[in-house]
């Protein structure tokens, strides 16, 4: 583990210095993620593929400007920006329909039948499809939210940078956002065992 | 305000980013309300789901080509195009030559002799003959030596056979002018091409013509190899 944070380091200071093998080496690791994090926020995979590849080519030339710190919480910065960038657009032009306003309460739904248990769901394709389809419901920054911290791990503090917003607002989005997949899955006949 | 649950931290507590006394009290709280524990199951459980998603793949590669991966080639290239014409002027220099030693009626190859078949050895009594240009008697030929300008000793003296100047044998009696001339002029360019043959190395064993343009085609096809490589990447 710590060699490995040693070669990433070694390879992120030849990148900042310029050598393009270095930052190859660098983006390879982050293609999958940052393909799958994309995707998913904007739901077509051509779109995914031509932000990710600009994202890294947005990268490599501002490397300059790279302040240290999380090289992976930086590309992921830019990807997520740029993604965004391009629903709103579509938004604009009419392509995508209105969103939920973000600051919407999100109430608990009850079940209306005993069903699965999610440890039980997990494992059918049937229930990944509906995770998929109630995270495609929500808002795109709600989204992002929720994406970068159960997908990619990141920290609150760590989104709210990638994301530009206050922590505040990162638990907020957060929690609203898992809210809404929860309320989807109890809605198809889902529930808890403890309850 | 007067809500006693602490539904609205559960992803934070979930999480592990609330603060130590928070943690604290939401710890204590789940202790005893069945209620909130049940919503952090549901949630823990719909974050394990999220968290369980295919990861997909792009179809091609997103990575920019930023290093210069063939850059080793550039060298080749540039010697591969340089190798080639150079063969391809020897390829001419050694035509010429061996189209000189062939004026007037040599062998029906275009080329020649080969290397095994030395155009010039003199020991070897080889005579080229010279068809007269004008006037043209049809029946006319004029047997003129080839090294009488430069003996040379050659595959003749290597297996022991002393170098003899070439004896001059005419195989008709023409002693016309016009012939005479035709014959001092073949004379010459025999002399010549044996004097190119010495500078440009093709000594008493020359290489045949083709060989050079062999390898002028194999050098520009290295050229042009290394060429595409290096555009396509």
């Amino acid at each position: 583990m710590q060699q490995d944070a040693a070669a990433s380091a070694a390879l992120l200071d030849r990148a900042r210095r310029g050598e393009g093998r270095a930052f190859e080496d660098l983006a390879r690791g982050l293609e999958g993620p940052l393909f799958r994090h994309v995707l998913r926020i904007l739901g077509t995979s051509a779109d995914a593929e031509d932000v990710v590849q600009d994202a890294m080519v947005s990268a490599w030339r501002s490397m300059s400007s790279f302040e240290g710190g999380s090289f992976r919480a930086w590309i992921f910065r830019i990807a997520t920006n740029r993604a965004i960038d391009v629903v709103r657009a579509r938004r604009r032009r009419g392509e995508l329909p209105l969103e939920p306003p973000e600051d919407a309460e999100v109430e608990w739904a009850e079940p209306a039948d005993p069903g699965l248990e999610p440890a039980e769901i997990a494992s059918q394709a049937e229930a990944l499809a509906a995770v998929e389809e109630a995270l495609l419901g929500l808002p795109a920054e709600q989204r992002a939210a929720l994406m970068l911290r159960d997908i990619e791990g990141f920290s609150y503090e760590e989104i709210a940078g990638i994301t530009a917003v206050e922590i505040g607002t990162v638990k907020s989005r957060i929690h609203r956002g898992r809210l809404a997949v929860r309320n989807v899955l109890v809605a198809r006949g889902w529930r808890s065992s403890a309850g | 305000m007067n809500d006693p649950h602490v539904s609205r931290d559960l992803s934070v507590y979930l999480d592990a980013e609330l603060a130590p006394a928070d943690r604290a009290r939401v710890s204590a709280h789940l202790e005893d309300c069945a209620r909130c524990a049940l919503q952090l199951a549901e949630l823990r459980a719909t974050a394990t789901m999220i968290a369980a998603l295919p990861s997909p793949r792009p179809s091609r590669s997103l990575v920019p080509s930023l290093a210069p991966r063939w850059n080793w080639l550039r060298p080749v290239r540039s010697l591969s195009a340089m190798a080639s014409g150079a063969f391809l002027m020897v390829f001419l220099v050694a035509a010429v030559a061996q189209s000189g030693s062939d004026l007037g009626g040599g062998p029906a190859s275009p080329f020649g002799r080969t290397a095994a078949q030395p155009a010039a050895a003199p020991t070897a009594a080889e005579q080229v003959t010279l068809e007269a240009a004008s006037p043209p008697p049809a029946d006319v030929r004029v047997a003129v030596p080839v090294a009488t300008a430069q003996p040379a000793p050659a595959a003749g003296a290597a297996d022991g056979t002393p170098a003899a100047p070439a004896e001059e044998q005419e195989t008709e009696d023409a002693a016309s002018a016009p012939e005479e001339r035709g014959a001092a002029a073949a004379t010459a360019v025999a002399a010549d091409t044996e004097g190119v043959r010495q500078v440009y190395g093709l000594g008493s064993e020359p290489l045949t013509p083709l060989v050079w343009l062999g390898l002028a085609a194999l050098a520009a096809l290295f050229a042009a190899v290394a060429h595409w490589r290096l555009r396509a990447a």
